[in-house]
């Protein structure tokens, strides 16, 4: 008998200590994902580096997230111990490159990250010791926060999956020749008047289709600030860059295209490029996020005139549609992506006095998106005004014979510091009489100077807010 | 997109605009951000295990004493096994609905911090929900309560929501905790006054400064039990220290309190320690009206 029990003891040891870190993980381990996008320019890459900086630094004992915190140790609940960047381990995505984004910033001559080109992933794990007696007998809860960077363009791809090519085409020739955007199309709306789908597949003619109509998406995007620009890889292609499934366009069909003619050819890379972004990107990285900010540069769109900002609104439609799970997309029936920040950014473009108003005009942006959830806030969709980076002062200046609010900051590029002043904010959908006048791009202020060393954070508008919305059921 | 929800805009709509440097433009801004250090919040000590530990013993003592009693009891005679279970049950009673008024008193107060918090930064529909609440709570100080809820469901933002209250509801309690204020200045002044002996001014005081938090609290719909109280006068001195702490040092406030109280002003002539007691006393009063409102920076 005692030798049966000196046998077994081993293995039972081994199996007792494999259970009890099992019970440990499953009541102190919690895992969050939570992607960020936004179209283009609206900044994810800074969010995300402030966001990580500021988590940082309230670990280290600054309290740069206040309503975080508030949160964190409402009814004495928990007290935040440490935050840390995961090493990236096996990760199959590109690493977000932090530390290179916070030189940037950190820099002589300060300079904003560049655009999101391609998915990047980054993990830190946040531990906090519970409040009470009891909770303290159990051990520190470890939050580990997996945030997802990607290109927003992507996304708006996501109704794409149940188009025919035929619908798609149809559908973007219709948007293409809206007055607003056909001058800018008109060199591709030229080359399909001679270009005939049934024709048998030319190579040549077909990539120089395909580079007319990536140079009208391309001018939509830069010279209108339009954002409902589809396929999305089009203008963000990803790290493999250039591929042969990418090269088609839209062209309108009679009926079912002959095998081996353009059309059919068209039609199949349409068929593939969709393939590749369920498989590659919907059903892969994408599917398991639970939480999602979705940043949008409400003033560029409002500056940018009245086809902007339109056209925005129908983005920003199509993202929360897909992001909240529209029965049919990718036959998913429901989204399992449980709470959704939309942010209206570059808040500090604003006097704070008016973001109130930037916040009712977000609003009304993404009414469309959110229907019949009233008020766009229930139903786990929160809306938000927010500035990664704080690069300006609130200030007063004489304009038009009375003193008006602006802010002051240093355009990129120059060396003294320049009030700007935003204009009317109208806080709800604008009036028919807002509209006319230039397209104004926005100023892009220079980021303050931040401390290299780790632990000072960085200066933000709203950024604990939008954390606390998204994440406050879990702490 | 639905025009009826337009805003109006009165007149032409003015355009963005990037202007030139002021003259002495500085070449780096620097925005108004200086956060401050995390407090750290000290957990359980050893001696409070101890104190708890002690105190577990203690009524674990007394509780099983009085099963023993009563099994001791019933060997003697039924009726009297009886009677010792009916006393005991009637002290186990007494006891239970002192705690159960101490839980009620400690939720109130914790739903005033939710409300505060909320206020301060929180969804719409949460604050509104904890802001009709307290209006509940304080209704029978208000003139027309039904205008406040209405006022308060109306509401389209959380700034509005704490506008509301602010304007309708802060303004009466502030009012009644000024009136407790008052009251209590009057009475501390004249029983420092005629009090025998020096040492017993702040016994007196004391006494009557726990009683005006419990007034206070009560205006602002808190029944604080002995714990509850505890609780509110720890945070009476935190906002103290923060906010009042100056003015107390000022000739200000008690040349204001003389002037409006002329019986203290008598008093005062003739005992100078009877001024400060009163000065305190009122001052303790909208120090704790403001420790007690869910609205931050309330009128002091």
């Amino acid at each position: 008998m005692a030798g049966l029990l000196e046998t077994l003891s081993a293995p039972l040891r081994r199996v007792g200590g494999v259970a009890w870190e099992a019970v440990e993980r499953a009541v102190n381990e919690e895992r969050i994902h939570l992607a960020v996008t936004g179209l283009s320019r609206a900044g994810k890459t800074v969010f995300i580096t402030s966001l990580v900086e500021n988590l940082l630094a309230l670990a280290g004992g600054r309290d740069t997230l206040p309503e975080l915190r508030a949160r964190l140790e409402q009814g004495g609940a928990n007290r935040l111990v440490s935050v840390r960047l995961l090493p990236s381990g096996s990760l199959a995505l590109p690493r977000f490159d932090h530390e290179g984004h916070v030189a940037a910033l950190a820099g002589r001559e300060a300079s904003w990250p560049g655009r999101t080109e391609d998915l990047a992933a980054l993990s830190l794990e946040i531990v906090l010791e519970r409040g009470s007696a009891v909770g303290r007998v159990l051990g520190r809860r470890r939050i580990r926060l997996d945030i997802l960077d990607y290109p927003g363009e992507w996304l708006l791809d996501l109704p794409l999956i149940g188009m025919s090519f035929a619908g798609w085409a149809e559908a973007t020739l219709a948007r293409l020749r809206t007055p607003a955007r056909a001058g800018m199309a008109e060199g591709f709306l030229r080359f399909l008047d001679l270009f005939d789908p049934e024709a048998p597949a030319d190579e040549a003619l077909i990539r120089r289709g395909h580079a007319l109509y990536r140079e009208a998406l391309e001018g939509l995007r830069g010279r209108m600030g339009l954002r409902y620009l589809q396929p999305g890889r089009f203008l963000n292609p990803g790290p493999r860059g250039e591929v042969p499934l990418l090269w088609f366009f839209p062209v309108a069909l009679r009926g079912s295209p002959r095998p081996g003619s353009a059309g059919a050819l068209l039609a199949a890379r349409f068929e593939a490029y969709r393939e590749e972004m369920r498989a590659g990107f919907f059903e892969g990285p994408f599917r398991d996020f639970d939480r999602q900010i979705l940043l949008v540069d409400v003033l560029g769109a409002l500056h940018a005139g009245r086809a902007a900002f339109e056209d925005t609104a129908d983005a920003i439609a199509d993202l929360c549609r897909g992001l909240r799970g529209a029965p049919g997309w990718l036959g998913w029936g429901r989204s399992p992506i449980a709470r959704v920040a939309v942010v209206a950014t570059k808040a500090d473009h604003v006097p704070a006095l008016r973001r109130e108003a930037l916040l009712h005009l977000l609003r009304a942006l993404t009414e469309r998106g959110l229907e019949g959830r009233p008020g766009g806030n229930s139903d786990g969709v929160s809306l938000h005004v927010a500035a990664s980076i704080h690069a300006t002062r609130d200030g007063k200046v004489p304009l038009g014979g009375r003193d008006v609010e602006v802010v002051l900051g240093v355009p990129v590029g120059e060396d003294r510091a320049r009030p700007y002043f935003v204009g009317d904010v109208p806080p709800g959908w604008p009036p028919e009489g807002f509209w006319g006048g230039d397209y104004f791009a926005l100023p892009v202020f220079r980021p303050p100077r931040i401390e290299a060393e780790r632990g000072a954070g960085v200066p933000h508008i709203g950024l604990d807010g939008i954390l606390v919305a998204l994440l406050g059921d879990l702490l | 997109m639905d025009e009826s929800q337009a805003a109006p805009v009165a007149e032409a709509p003015r355009r963005p605009v990037l202007l030139e440097p002021l003259p002495g433009a500085p070449s780096v801004i620097e925005p108004d951000w200086a956060p401050g250090a995390v407090r750290q919040r000290v957990g359980a000590s050893s001696l409070a295990w101890l104190v708890g530990g002690m105190a577990l013993l203690l009524l674990g003592w007394i509780g099983l004493s009085a099963v023993e009693l009563v099994l001791a009891a019933f060997d003697r005679a039924v009726a009297y096994g009886w009677a010792a279970a009916a006393v005991l049950g009637a002290a186990a009673g007494m006891i239970f609905w002192a705690l159960s008024a101490e839980w009620r008193a400690w939720r109130a107060l914790a739903r005033v911090d939710r409300l505060r918090a909320l206020l301060e930064g929180g969804g719409l529909e949460p604050a509104r929900a904890a802001a009709l609440g307290w209006v509940g709570l304080v209704a029978v100080r208000l003139r027309d309560p039904a205008a406040v809820r209405a006022a308060v469901g109306g509401a389209a933002s959380v700034v509005e929501l704490r506008a509301a209250l602010h304007l309708h509801v802060a303004g009466p309690l502030a009012e009644a905790a000024g009136q407790a204020g008052q009251r209590a200045a009057l009475q501390a002044g004249a029983l420092v006054a005629l009090a025998p002996h020096p040492a017993l001014d702040a016994l007196l005081a004391g006494w009557r400064g726990v009683r005006l938090v419990r007034e206070v609290a009560a205006i602002h719909g808190l029944r604080p039990g002995a714990v509850a109280t505890w609780a509110l006068a720890r945070r009476v001195v935190a906002t103290a220290a923060g906010t009042a702490g100056v003015e107390l040092l000022t000739q200000g406030l008690s040349d204001k309190l003389l002037q409006h109280m002329p019986v203290l002003r008598h008093v005062a002539g003739a005992v100078p320690g009877a001024t400060l007691a009163a000065v305190r006393l009122y001052r303790l009063a909208r120090v704790t009206a403001v420790a007690c409102s869910p609205l931050s920076g309330g009128r002091m």
